[in-house]
């Protein structure tokens, strides 16, 4: 396509999101949270419309479209630059985002409707819908950083954005902090190169990074895997996510289930030819670890929110996994349905919350499906996909990972099938203790002594919106006969495709049907057997207390022991003591200034005789 | 005339002078202890003179003396005002640079 | 014969020189000094320096100590501070003396070289201080006109003690 025409579509998209914001900012105290949500949702909404548009003009092959945008500084043979690359993956990325994002504007409009700030929670909303796309269009690791750093503080104001309440607080500087963490990774990734004065684009890092010796390559890989345990919550740098669902549900719609997490996803994507295989090894058990780890984690959550956080984590860490194998296309196959389903279950779970006024617990909830009919259809919608049950899109996306794992080794596999059986018990369990059974609600207990409420149009229309898309968007890598896979097509010539041999779709469907069944069944006598609020299910068995006295106390007491005997002590000290030092040598020579002619006299002797006597030994 | 024997002599009056000068708390003493000091430079600026067979070195004796008399007087007078204002002239109680 | 002399004058310089210092009564110190002196001019004259010598008993001797003896008669300085060495005074400047002399005697002993002696007279003197040094006999005269305004500004009494 014309290169002048994908310039003003780059701009533009860059720019409606930030204008956006700060017109939003503006006129924050003279508009209804109504105008600023119309304006934030245009803006995105745009802003999807030219993704869409470049998504479709853009020719696969090459670099894409290249569109500077400015430059820094130049060192020597090395030109910093920011620019917006547009291939197959930031696209897909763009696509993603701006579309999810937009519906979950719309929505957000109805769910702060009441709220006394609301207009300003669009501004943010803007602001981290813009940083999210430098992320992703970024042309180089430097620009990607820029972004990074930018969803960073978005998601930290985001968190905290009901910051009356300390806990919440707590919370958004958490997940800063040890995103802050995650971002050393990202900088020594960076280092390596800008050290060697090599440049850091994307068209020419990869072979830059074959070149290197092996303890380098190691350094990069390991600064890129920390990166991605700190942005998608892996390993033991999760604990943010869970804490992060203090900020309002929209935001963990946006933030925390479909964009901001998968960066991490994003940037394996992105360095698909960096790591050594021994460091491929590490990524997949990383990933394969947390996502055990999340499921397990999710089972012993009361909170509606929490059990869905530790979802994300869980299927965070499959995608991880994935990229690990190589199978990058299954990865970002499943980014893209997992982002559809799971941002329309965090906006159900933000439904109900609504509907109840403010009722967070699974404890109390229960029976809802009579009262919210909608927002039951489309939920039951979104589990059915994210526990794999053919033929939504969830089935396709797992499958494809299903089969990367058996190309891999059956133990491999086997794992896989056991992460999709704790998926389906913990999604099962949350399913029935929200919606079935009956009511544990007292309705008099609610603050309007009302019954629940279905939520009004402006929130139902985007959960009917997402559920289509959780049925349809499977097409898209659906290994049917009469599909043609679009995803693996358009990215194979930016990342080769695994070749893993293709299972019979009917057996591989018999197999989603009876891992769901299974897990499901496992989840339902859970909701009905095993108490709603399980001991030490909320404090995660004592596992962040654990990794805090591992990393964040040997840090905090590193840093108050350097305060006390180095800065207070050592330094401090050591100019005090010089300072008491000359007041003792001056108190000791003080004592000589008797007053007595004689004693002055004697000194003076003495001074003359040894001066005398070095003459005449000089002599 | 053996020079080392003027030596040994200047020498050990020169001592004694100084010692004078440092042992005892009379200002007078003190005073006759620098002119002891004096008094064992001249002589030995004598003996140099008749070492070299010069005779710059009695004038400069000359002068000596003229200045030690003149630093006598005016020593005198200090230490008539000293006993005029401490009614002592031991320098015991001069303890004003102390500190 | 002249060996002789210069070691007898030493013993009574040395002699009368430590007496000045350990002598508690000041007069006593006055007197010594004078004994000191006289030495001292014998040993000018032994050395061919006859002006010097008695100019030195007449400056020293005759001027300087006669003004410390006037300072001490007038202020009533003469009172004997008591001291529990004072009995040991005569034995410690004698004995100086003695050993002084001793140890002239041995370090003249291996000294090879003698000078002669030649009498300076007078006149040479006066010539010589008054062609060559004249510059600083001529300050000597200024030295001397500041010492006596700087003392007698210093000792005046003050206006109060005059009216």
């Amino acid at each position: 396509m014309a290169q002048g025409i994908g310039q003003w579509l780059t701009w533009g998209m860059l720019a409606l999101p930030l204008g956006a914001a700060l017109v939003i900012r503006w006129f924050q105290t003279r508009w209804s949270v109504q105008q600023a949500g119309w304006v934030a949702s245009g803006a995105i909404g745009m802003a999807a419309l030219g993704a869409i548009v470049l998504a479709l003009s853009v020719p696969t092959h090459g670099h894409g479209l290249m569109v500077p945008l400015w430059q820094w500084m130049s060192i020597g043979n090395l030109t910093l630059s920011l620019g917006v690359q547009w291939d197959a993956l930031s696209l897909l990325m763009a696509v993603m985002v701006t579309v999810i994002a937009t519906l979950i504007t719309v929505y957000a409009m109805g769910y702060m409707a009441h709220d006394m700030r609301g207009t300003s929670f669009f501004a943010l909303v803007s602001f981290f819908v813009f940083w999210m796309l430098a992320l992703v269009s970024a042309d180089s690791l430097l620009g990607l950083f820029f972004g990074w750093e930018g969803v960073g503080l978005c998601s930290f104001l985001l968190i905290g954005f009901w910051h009356d309440t300390p806990s919440n607080r707590w919370a958004a500087i958490q997940a800063f902090v040890v995103n802050r963490v995650g971002d050393l990774g990202v900088w020594v990734a960076l280092l390596v190169p800008l050290a060697l004065m090599h440049p850091v684009g994307w068209g020419v890092l990869g072979a830059q990074v074959a070149t290197y010796p092996p303890v380098l390559q190691v350094a990069v890989g390991l600064g890129i895997i920390l990166a991605v345990c700190g942005k998608s919550a892996q390993g033991p740098l999760y604990v943010w996510l869970p804490n992060a669902m203090a900020g309002p549900t929209p935001v963990s719609a946006l933030i925390h289930a479909a964009t901001m997490v998968t960066a991490g996803v994003y940037l394996l994507a992105r360095t698909h030819g960096f790591m050594p295989p021994s460091l491929q090894v590490v990524v997949m058990g990383l990933g394969l670890g947390t996502a055990f780890l999340g499921g397990v984690l999710a089972l012993g959550q009361h909170d509606i929110k929490r059990v869905l956080a530790f979802s994300t984590m869980s299927q965070l860490g499959l995608m991880v996994m994935a990229c690990g194998l190589g199978a990058y296309h299954a990865a970002l196959f499943h980014m893209v349905t997992h982002a559809c389903f799971k941002a329309l279950l965090f906006l159900g779970a933000g439904s109900v919350i609504h509907g109840l006024n403010g009722e967070q617990s699974l404890a109390r909830m229960g029976g809802l499906r009579r009262h919210m009919p909608i927002t039951w259809v489309t939920v039951t919608i979104a589990v059915l996909a994210m526990m794999g049950v053919p033929p939504l899109s969830g089935f396709f996306s797992k499958d494809a990972i299903l089969l990367a794992a058996w190309s891999h080794s059956v133990g491999l596999f086997l794992a896989v099938i056991g992460v999709s059986l704790l998926t389906a018990c913990y999604m099962v369990r949350w399913w029935w203790l929200t919606f079935m059974g009956s009511p544990r609600y007292d309705a008099t207990d609610t603050p309007s002594h009302q019954s629940p409420h279905e939520s009004p149009t402006v929130m139902t229309v985007p959960l009917m919106l997402l559920a289509g898309l959780s049925v349809t968007v499977g097409v898209i890598n659906a290994p049917l006969p009469w599909c043609p896979p679009l995803l693996s097509s358009w990215l194979s010539p930016l990342i080769p495709a695994l070749d893993g041999h293709h299972g019979s779709l009917a057996v591989m469907a018999l197999l989603g049907v009876g891992i769901a069944s299974v897990g499901g069944w496992v989840g339902w006598w859970m909701a009905h057997r095993a108490p709603m609020v399980i001991a030490g299910g909320e404090q995660q068995w004592g596992l962040p207390w654990l990794l805090a006295w591992v990393s964040a106390h040997p840090i905090r007491w590193a840093g108050v022991g350097a305060d006390r005997w180095v800065d207070r002590g050592l330094i401090k000290q050591s100019i005090t003591g010089v300072s008491w030092g000359i007041h003792w040598l001056g108190n000791r020579v003080r004592r000589l200034h008797t007053g007595q002619l004689t004693g002055y006299l004697v000194m003076w002797v003495l001074a003359l005789i040894a001066v005398l006597g070095s003459m005449v030994m000089a002599w | 005339m053996n020079v080392a024997g003027v030596l040994v002599l200047t020498a050990v009056l020169a001592a004694i002078g100084m010692m004078g000068v440092l042992a005892r708390r009379n200002v007078l003493v003190m005073m006759m202890g620098v002119e002891l000091m004096l008094t064992a430079a001249n002589i030995l600026m004598v003996a140099a003179g008749v070492v070299h067979g010069l005779l710059d070195a009695q004038l400069l004796v000359f002068f000596v003396m003229m200045v030690a008399a003149a630093e006598v007087a005016v020593g005198l007078g200090l230490l008539v005002l000293l006993f005029r204002f401490r009614q002592t002239i031991s320098t015991k109680g001069l303890t004003w640079l102390k500190g | 014969m002249k060996d002789l002399l210069f070691l007898a004058f030493t013993f009574f310089i040395t002699a009368s020189a430590m007496a000045v210092v350990v002598a508690r009564n000041p007069i006593y110190s006055v007197l010594n000094m004078v004994v000191c002196f006289l030495g001292v001019g014998g040993l000018y004259l032994i050395w061919g320096a006859p002006f010097l010598a008695i100019v030195h008993l007449i400056v020293y001797a005759g001027a300087i100590m006669v003004l410390f003896l006037f300072v001490i008669l007038m202020m009533n300085l003469n009172e004997v501070a008591p001291s529990p060495w004072s009995k040991w005074a005569p034995w410690a400047s004698i004995g100086t003396g003695g050993l002084t002399t001793l140890g002239v005697a041995w370090a003249s002993h291996g000294w090879p070289t003698h000078y002669a002696v030649s009498v300076a007279s007078t006149k040479a003197l006066g010539l010589r201080l008054f062609q060559a040094y004249a510059g600083p006999f001529e300050l000597s005269a200024i030295l001397f006109l500041a010492a006596v305004i700087g003392v007698v500004t210093m000792t005046r009494s003050s206006e109060k003690e005059r009216s």
